[in-house]
């Protein structure tokens, strides 16, 4: 998300997003945002509507409410269309089972934070961490607000204000990554845990320990493994790339270079990753950071209102979904290296998340990568992993 | 990994060839802000960290009829992805380590990737050293952590190309990728191909002995 160049004016505020991100983008011109979020505002209003009759049903309090209805196909049809933004961060506690967690682990966090003061912080962590704080969001007016204007127009700013610019938000996030670190020794800090962590931040109102609680549900219960200090994305992107290969084979035949590799490397490794084609290296990010930087914000949150619904197969179908939308421009290139731009810019360009959670219409490829209905403990996932790799490949 | 090299000339006489750049290097010390500046001559002083990798491309003029296009993967830093790391690495016609030169363990990391290049990349893989963050030092020495001597001895017995740059200032990242470029082997394969339609595709002119491929490994 770098290279804004200038502002038209820099006297102007900078266009944001109603979450504080700025509405241009890499590859989304603010004009363009405005054009789809205007009638994707009605889109809100409408939702929000059936959302309050719904929750009336269910005697539930439409203000601020933490409590939501209980699981129910109308309710999963309603969180695939979208959770009123107001409401989020609440309904994603709620769905996720972050009541309990929070009942059940009363007070870790707060001694984890004892224990970060005690300095149990392994140097290599807290290293990482301070790394990326600055490197969260620059787009989020909560983690880098505006700079008063002589200095927005120097191109660079003096060193000392990036001291005086951390932000509360900012502090949260050291401390969550913190504990994280020392609560979780098999993974400590990945980066990418940044964005998760950051995001969460922002939708729970800066709720350090709710925060914390959800992201130990991602790494541990969603994507078990994913982060760890042995990292197994790779996994991830296997099962993936097995789906591609089995529900859209026109794709898998522009994106499998695993012969090529196998042929000039002369490698005799025929298993991990070289044998995953090259394109799982844009795919990587999908799974650690759970869509963040890939999809647009306001198709990440749609992403993110299912998966605490429905759990870690929303990651599988979204990531197919994107294949297929991206069908039509796959089968037309030529050259290994337009596929690897075009897989990278397909999700950064979907700033419609109707039409994403909408596909595919039949729900037979979300199936086949439907390894997790419940929290199944990390060995279960790799074992139901590599039975489904071994029916796939 | 010849496959990836895709060579061309146009009647005229002009030659272009495509290349696999990886980058590689600790966290922060300033690899994605390199491509930045070489692909789009930008800096951005916030900016996300990379996660998994990033491609990008930029074509360079070496001459007026030689052109060079780098397919760029820019890879996040830190050492766990070490375990994907084949996957940036195979196929690699040449790659840049990263060091921060205000950072002493950083050239040690630069290290430690420099040796796993030598031993499970391409064979004749061209590496770059590239000491990054010059403009640190240039305005208050002291921030120093590794002289440039140093750097320059240990880049000279390992046979990489060195650098220190500054992707903030711009200062050597053109140089840098263009010394890579120049060292590439773009006189070799024979006769050159026209580059026509799909550069993947297989050139069907009998008079053009294909370069891909053909004599295994072109670099
Ligand atoms: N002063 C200075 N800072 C730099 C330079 N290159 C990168 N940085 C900063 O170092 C941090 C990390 O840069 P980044 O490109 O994200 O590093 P990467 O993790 O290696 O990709 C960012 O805050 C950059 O602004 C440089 O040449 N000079
Ligand atoms: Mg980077």
């Amino acid at each position: 998300m770098a290279g804004r160049g200038m502002t038209p004016d820099a006297s102007l505020p900078i266009p944001r997003d109603r979450y504080g991100f700025k509405k241009r983008s890499q590859n989304i011109t603010v004009e363009e945002y405005d054009k789809w979020n205007g009638p994707y505002t009605e889109y809100l209003e409408r939702r929000k509507v059936k959302w309050v009759a719904l929750m009336k049903q269910y005697g539930l309090s439409t203000e601020n409410p933490i409590r939501f209805p209980p699981k129910s196909d109308k309710v999963k049809r309603f969180i695939r269309k979208g959770v009123p933004p107001e409401w989020r961060g609440n309904a994603w506690f709620w769905y996720a089972g972050g009541p309990a967690l929070l009942a059940r682990h009363h007070g870790l966090y707060w001694d984890l934070i004892e224990r970060v003061h005690n300095g149990e912080v392994s140097d290599t962590d807290r290293d990482a961490i301070e790394r990326d704080l600055n490197r969260t969001f620059p787009d989020n007016i909560k983690f880098k607000p505006d700079l008063p204007m002589s200095s927005r127009q120097s191109s660079g700013f003096p060193a000392d204000l990036k001291a005086d610019s951390e932000t509360p938000i900012l502090r949260a996030l050291r401390r969550v990554l913190q504990a994280f670190a020392i609560h979780n020794p098999h993974i400590g800090y990945c980066q990418s845990l940044n964005f998760l962590a950051g995001f969460l931040l922002l939708f729970l109102d800066e709720d350090e320990e709710k925060a914390f609680i959800m992201l130990n549900k991602m790494t541990n219960i969603y994507l078990p493994g994913t982060h760890g200090r042995v990292l197994e994305a790779n996994i991830d992107i296997g099962v993936l790339m097995s789906c591609v290969r089995e529900s859209m084979p026109a794709i898998w035949a522009k994106i499998d270079d695993t012969e090529d590799i196998a042929a000039s490397t002369g490698s005799s490794r025929s298993s991990g990753p070289a044998r995953l084609p090259t394109v799982s290296l844009s795919t990587t990010a999908w799974f650690m950071s759970c869509f963040l930087g890939s999809l647009p914000i306001e198709t990440v949150v749609r992403v993110w209102d299912t998966l605490f619904y429905e759990g870690s197969r929303t990651l599988f179908r979204i990531a197919l979904a994107i294949f297929k939308l991206g069908e039509p421009e796959i089968r037309a290139v030529h050259d290994n290296s337009e596929v690897f731009q075009i897989v990278q810019t397909i999700p950064r360009k979907l700033i419609d998340a109707n039409i994403l959670m909408q596909t595919p219409k039949r729900s037979r490829d979300a199936r086949t990568v439907d390894v997790q209905k419940d929290p199944a403990p990390k060995s279960r996932f790799k074992r139901s992993i590599s039975r489904k790799r071994g029916k796939l490949v | 990994m010849a496959s990836r090299v895709q060579q061309g000339g146009r009647p005229g006489g002009s030659r272009f060839s495509q290349f696999k750049l990886v980058l590689l290097g600790e966290s922060a010390v300033g690899k994605s802000s390199l491509v930045l500046r070489f692909v789009k001559d930008q800096f951005d002083d916030y900016r996300e960290s990379t996660i998994g990798a990033a491609f990008l491309t930029q074509t360079i003029a070496l001459d007026e009829t030689t052109t060079v296009k780098f397919e760029i993967w820019d890879t996040a830093g830190q050492e766990r992805y070490k375990s994907l790391a084949p996957m940036y690495y195979r196929n690699a016609n040449c790659a840049v380590v990263v060091y921060d030169i205000s950072q002493a363990s950083s050239l040690d990391k630069a290290k430690a990737w420099v040796k796993e290049l030598q031993r499970q990349a391409n064979e004749n893989i061209i590496i770059a050293l590239a000491g990054n963050k010059l403009d640190l030092v240039t305005e208050n020495p002291d921030k120093r952590a590794i002289p440039t001597a140093d750097a320059e001895q240990y880049a000279k017995e390992a046979g990489l190309l060195f650098f220190e740059t500054s992707a903030k200032t711009s200062e050597n990242v053109k140089e840098l990728f263009t010394a890579i470029a120049k060292k590439l082997p773009l006189d070799q394969g024979g006769p050159r191909n026209i580059r026509s339609g799909p550069r993947q595709g297989v050139d069907l002119r009998p008079e053009a002995s294909s370069t891909v491929g053909a004599s295994g490994c072109n670099c």
